[in-house]
């Protein structure tokens, strides 16, 4: 996290998608601490080890959502403002870790409400009374007309419905909505908390953050038996991992002499138990983290602990080395000059167009083409396949600037050939004046030729955005292209007033 | 003789035309004695100097835009906009965008609103702002500019001073009256030397003879320049920069896989920014295959192994826009796999420095502030033993040469750990430029155990910002507009 914004009133902080614990203001107030070595909370463990509730996972929901953890929380004290901190902030979760519940998803339920033995499975149809509702409704009616089953359509897939029942019914239609006979208020005790998904370790991990928030505001959380088959496991499962780092290691990385001690403290903000064996520093990852793959995501941690702004920047020992441009680049920079000595300007236009600019304006027959799928600006559906268009769009606003106007672009087209998308560099020129003509652009493509001591043939050509007759074609030995005198009507289609004469060259590269 | 001095061919001939016939109208005298306008001109002026003919002139103003000007009077002055923002709906004055901003400011000044708890109040009272009025006549009826700068006297020097507008003086001469002294002039040509010639030169028949004299205050049109687009010579410096630091470019495609933009970079293919909402994914081709089999069945293991989510190939094969030119750095570091021997010369005292420039792609919905397209720039350093503090250094050096100071903070990117967002000073504010940080051991490891990669993403666009006041936004360095590519001030 990194603070964004500081006023008197108000700091605005801004939360890495990597760290959802600190999402959570239980969360976020524990970090804080840490930070501070005030009241630290380093360990987090539950009081009993023995589970007090067995969820038995059925066949059928291998299919659909296989995963569910669980927990359960007894001796709370709620508010009704906790209480809506706690919903939001489970939804919140669901909708953005959880990808719109898709891949995870959590629910509520008082555990005083629910009888017997409970189980996880999917089935084809049932019925219950979804939450805040009065009515009992079917499954396929939740989805078609309730607000909920609109909205999460999208984690159903297929015929089966993901459902936690127990000896009296469903609890929830997961991840949709929970029944309402179980529904937790601010006169809930102990709760019974369910997280579904599509991958074991993130609904066991999610329990374990779970089991964190719940321990923080006072809940003794114990454990559920989460049954697959003939295996089992207990959620939450509480494991604290241990990554162990040589302390010369973490400075190495880094770049800064941190020191031993040092390490141990800044770890200690970080909300690390860390202790020193065997020359290495023990780390035991919090639960509550979902982020820490390796050790370097630890030494991040230490690095952010003992500031960015206090690592002193180290300069790099090499041998003396020259730095090299890409051939084309070079190529490119003696066309820019030539051009700017020929007298046009150089332009910078989107690569983005539409096939009523490329195409048809041009009055040229389409041709296989880049495009694009569900923009969000009406007019992008396609890569351009050559840059005239962007030109004469230039040249088309600015009427009420004096004549000539020449302008040019060496830049990237993109067109399609068998299927192959080949990107390559065009350079374009155009001149609008009053007295413009074929000749002088020829002059141009010449005089451009000769400077690269390029030999090069020209012929007739027909292309519609050309006057027939006023249009040939260039060809080199690496260099194809044409130029001409530009058909009236495309003039009238970009709203250009007076004669205008182009060329457009096929660039090797 | 002419007050005893040689007279010009044209003032000999304006003069007979005079004489011979009564014209009171330059059309008319321009027309007659078959001269250029300016050559009338002045030969009139010689004439009046000289006490020959009384000109009787009229002076008249002609209004110039600027390119904010011009903008506006198409559209509304931002104190319009906002104030019929304002009687729609309540407005937050931290809501406000910088254009939005700028209105607040006029219409603050102008009495028209204040601020009740943080939200802006519309006064009672008047609703018309006199300058927008006045600038949208301006561009609508040029020919009336004497006429409505006149009545909008106060409304017109506001514009004046928000550099909305210009004015240029024009003085036009009316009628020609030839004089007494006029009438009466005999005069005999000789001829000076006006525009000298290649004959002149040779036969050196200009001894002797005087050469006719230019007026050296009068206002002639600037010559136009041909221009480089400030954003490709700025991308140009970057690229010295690079240089200058032992870099080597690289480039690579725009159109990619998923794989090179997102995969091979590690970020779990149930990222959000992999949604179709902000990635340009593609029709025609609908997907580019990746041809490395050995690659693939490591991407995806480590995918499967540090996110605990199925990964398809399908998904890593849909073809897109890159958003973000790390796809080249990416394609860079695992290069090095089949190129054993430059893996091998890399050392601590040797590592290979690689940079990009190039145009990177998001869906965004385009307006003043937002592009779909625009360009970044990446950078990879490979060696042995790399530090964070190296990579602090190389960006610092780096950006110390194009001119704009950076700082770093924490941040995040799938791919790199530690991850680091830097942050560019831009009109006393930092903002952010891009990210960077050290490329992850899953991705460096399938490559080799003994490299270590530092890597940046930055954008072009707000460092030429940070540098270059001269430019109000980004959206102005993709509209390429002749009129402001022709006056733009070169910094």
């Amino acid at each position: 996290m990194s603070v964004e914004g500081l006023t008197a009133e108000e700091i605005s902080i801004d939360i890495t998608p990597n760290r959802p614990d600190l999402l959570d203001i239980f969360g976020f107030a524990r970090a804080l601490r840490n930070y501070m070595h005030f009241h630290e909370k380093l360990v987090y463990s539950l009081k009993e080890e023995e589970p007090v509730a067995t969820i038995e996972v059925g066949e059928n929901v291998s299919k659909v959502r296989p995963f569910i953890a669980a927990l359960i929380v007894n001796g709370l004290s709620l508010t009704d403002e906790s209480l809506k901190y706690i919903i939001q902030f489970t939804e919140k979760f669901s909708e953005t870790f959880g990808r719109k519940r898709e891949k995870l998803a959590m629910g509520l339920h008082d555990l005083s409400k629910v009888e017997g033995n409970l189980r996880y499975d999917a089935k084809l149809e049932g019925r219950f009374v979804p939450l805040n509702n009065k009515r009992e409704m079917s499954f396929k009616e939740i989805m078609n007309t309730h607000a909920k089953g609109i909205e999460y359509a999208n984690t159903i897939k297929g015929s089966l419905y993901p459902v936690l029942e127990d000896e009296k019914g469903i609890l929830s239609l997961i991840p949709i909505i929970n029944s309402d006979r179980t529904k937790v208020t601010s006169n809930t005790k102990d709760m019974l908390v369910d997280i579904t998904g599509t991958s074991q370790y993130i609904v066991e991990k999610a329990a374990d953050m779970f089991a964190c928030m719940f321990m923080d505001l006072g809940g003794n959380v114990k454990r559920v038996r989460i049954k697959y088959g003939k295996k089992s496991v207990l959620t939450p499962r509480m494991e604290s991992r241990i990554i162990e780092i040589k302390p010369r290691a973490m400075e190495d990385h880094i770049g800064a002499a941190i020191g031993f001690n040092n390490i141990l403290s800044l770890a200690t903000k970080m909300g690390y138990k860390a202790v020193f064996v065997n020359r290495k520093v023990r780390f035991f990852v919090p639960q509550y983290r979902f982020d820490i793959i390796n050790e370097q995501d630890i030494i991040e941690d230490i690095a952010i602990a003992y500031g960015y702004a206090y690592i002193h920047p180290l300069p790099i020992f090499t041998e003396v080395s020259g730095g090299r441009l890409e051939e084309k680049t070079k190529l490119n920079r003696k066309l820019v000059t030539l051009m700017l000595g020929l007298g046009f300007t150089e332009t910078n236009n989107n690569y983005l167009t539409n096939e009523k600019m490329n195409f048809k304006d041009m009055l040229i027959e389409e041709k296989p083409h880049v495009q694009i799928k569900g923009s969000k600006t009406e007019n992008i559906t396609m890569m351009r396949t050559w840059l005239l268009p962007s030109l004469l769009n230039i040249l088309g606003s600015s009427s009420h600037e004096s004549m000539p106007q020449k302008v040019f672009e060496l830049d990237l087209v993109f067109n399609i050939n068998k299927d192959q998308v080949i990107e390559s560099h065009h350079l374009a020129g155009l001149a609008v004046s009053p007295k413009a003509n074929f000749n002088d652009i020829k002059a141009v493509v010449s005089a451009l030729m000769h400077a690269l001591g390029i030999e090069f043939k020209v012929s007739e050509e027909k292309i519609g955005s050309f006057i027939e007759g006023r249009c040939a074609r260039i060809e080199a030995k690496d260099i194809k292209g044409f130029f001409g005198e530009l058909h009236p009507e495309v003039l009238n289609n970009f709203g250009i007033e007076e004669p205008a004469i182009a060329f457009e060259l096929e660039l090797p590269y | 003789m002419f007050l005893g001095e040689l007279v010009h061919k044209y003032v000999a001939s304006v003069l007979s035309v005079l004489q011979k016939e009564k014209i009171s109208s330059l059309d008319k005298l321009i027309k007659e004695t078959a001269l250029a306008k300016d050559a009338v001109l002045w030969a009139l002026e010689e004439l009046q100097s000289k006490g020959l003919v009384t000109l009787k002139k009229r002076k008249s103003i002609s209004v110039v835009f600027s390119d904010e000007g011009l903008r506006y009077a198409q559209t509304l002055l931002p104190e319009e906009a906002l104030l019929k923002r304002l009687t729609k709906e309540k407005v937050k004055i931290s809501e406000l965008n910088n254009e939005e901003r700028i209105g607040f400011q006029w219409l603050k000044a102008k009495g028209l609103v204040e601020i009740k708890e943080g939200f802006i109040a519309l006064k009672e009272g008047q609703k018309e702002i006199e300058e927008g009025n006045l600038l949208r006549a301006l561009y609508q009826k040029p020919d009336e500019a004497d006429k409505l700068v006149l009545e909008h006297k106060q409304a017109f020097e506001n514009l004046l001073k928000r550099k909305l507008v210009f004015v240029k003086e024009k003085e036009e001469v009316e009628s020609i009256e030839l004089t007494e002294l006029g009438e009466k002039e005999k005069i005999s040509v000789e001829e000076d030397i006006g525009e000298l010639n290649r004959e002149i030169i040779a036969n050196r028949s200009w001894q002797g003879k005087r050469f006719r004299k230019y007026n050296v205050n009068i206002s002639i049109e600037d010559a136009e320049i041909a221009r480089r687009h400030p954003l490709k010579s700025f991308i140009d410096e970057i690229k010295d920069a690079y240089l200058s630091m032992g870099f080597k470019e690289v480039s690579g495609p725009i159109i990619e896989p998923s794989f090179w933009v997102f995969d091979s970079l590690f970020v779990p293919q149930d990222h959000p920014a992999r949604e179709m909402q902000d990635t340009f994914y593609l029709i025609n081709p609908g997907k580019v295959n990746v041809k490395d089999e050995k690659l693939i069945k490591k991407v995806k293991a480590m995918h499967e192994k540090a996110w605990h989510i199925n990964w398809y190939k399908e998904v890593a094969e849909q073809a897109l826009l890159r958003t973000h030119t790390t796809s080249v750095s990416a394609r860079f570091i695992y290069r090095l796999r089949d190129n054993l021997k430059e893996l091998a010369s890399i050392s601590a005292v040797k590592p290979l420095q690689l940079f990009s420039v190039g145009r990177v792609f998001r869906n965004e919905s385009i307006d003043y502030k937002h592009l779909a397209e625009f360009y970044q720039t990446d950078g990879i350093v490979i060696g042995v033993n790399l530090t964070l503090a190296n990579l602090f250094y190389v960006l610092k050096r780096i950006y110390d040469s194009i001119g704009v100071e950076i700082k770093f903070k924490p941040s995040y990117f799938p791919f790199v750990e530690p991850g680091v967002e830097v942050d560019i000073l831009y009109n006393d504010e930092w903002l952010e430029l891009g990210g960077a940080g050290i490329i992850r051991k899953e991705i460096t490891d399938i490559v080799s155990k003994k490299i270590t990669v530092l890597a940046w993403g930055l954008g072009v666009e707000r460092a030429l910002l940070a540098k270059d006041k001269s430019i109000n936004s980004i959206t102005e360095l993709f509209n390429s507009n002749l009129g402001w590519l022709r006056r733009k001030v070169i910094v």
